[in-house]
């Protein structure tokens, strides 16, 4: 996973938020405990970036 | 991966307004999600992994489409599903947004990409965001 930096453009994007216990609904919203982002470009490079946010 | 070639036939359909085709809209559209890692191969039309982890419906709102213009050169197409606590607990390998709402069924996959995002248990909540951009 991972790529080198491009300027190409982005042709998909997927993010997968990850939640403990039950999804964020508008009456108790939440931070994903894990954020993954897959981005593939118009040259075909992939980028994958990983965040943990914190609360 | 782009486009599976069955997921240009259900646009091509759609666009010439024939109705044989489920639209990939908030009530039609579902995203699936299988275990291989298998790369994509241009004959593909569904997940790899004969057992398939689930599918979930659009949250509410979406599929959204981005603005556009003549002078435009991007158009967004988002689709956004959960999959809660009981729903593909195992290892995220593949996924795709499909027009179904059970594997097996008269659905055409749009697309299908894999990659490894980890395992999900019983214990978490999975939101995935699927923006397909359309591009000149």
């Amino acid at each position: 996973m991972g790529a080198e930096p491009t300027s190409a453009k982005v042709v998909e994007r997927y993010v997968i938020e990850k939640f403990d216990g039950d999804p964020p609904t508008p009456e108790c919203p939440k931070q994903p405990v894990e954020v993954v982002t897959i981005e593939r470009h118009s040259d075909d490079t992939i980028t994958t970036t990983v965040e943990t946010p914190k609360e | 991966m782009p486009i599976t070639r069955l997921g240009k036939g259900a646009l091509s359909t759609l666009a010439l307004g024939k109705t044989t085709v489920t639209a990939y809209c908030s009530t039609g559209a579902t995203m699936v999600v299988g275990k291989s890692t298998e790369a994509h191969s241009a004959t593909s039309c569904f997940m790899t992994d004969p057992c398939t982890l689930g599918l979930s419906t659009m949250e509410s709102g979406y599929p959204t489409i981005s603005a556009y213009t003549a002078t435009s050169t991007n158009v967004d197409l988002v689709f956004r599903s959960v999959f809660s606590a009981c729903q593909a607990n195992s290892c995220w390998g593949e996924w795709g947004i499909y027009n179904a709402t059970a594997s097996g069924t008269d659905g055409y996959l749009l697309n299908r990409y894999p990659d490894y995002v980890g395992v999900k248990t019983c214990a978490q909540s999975w939101q995935m965001t699927a923006t397909l951009t359309i591009t000149t």
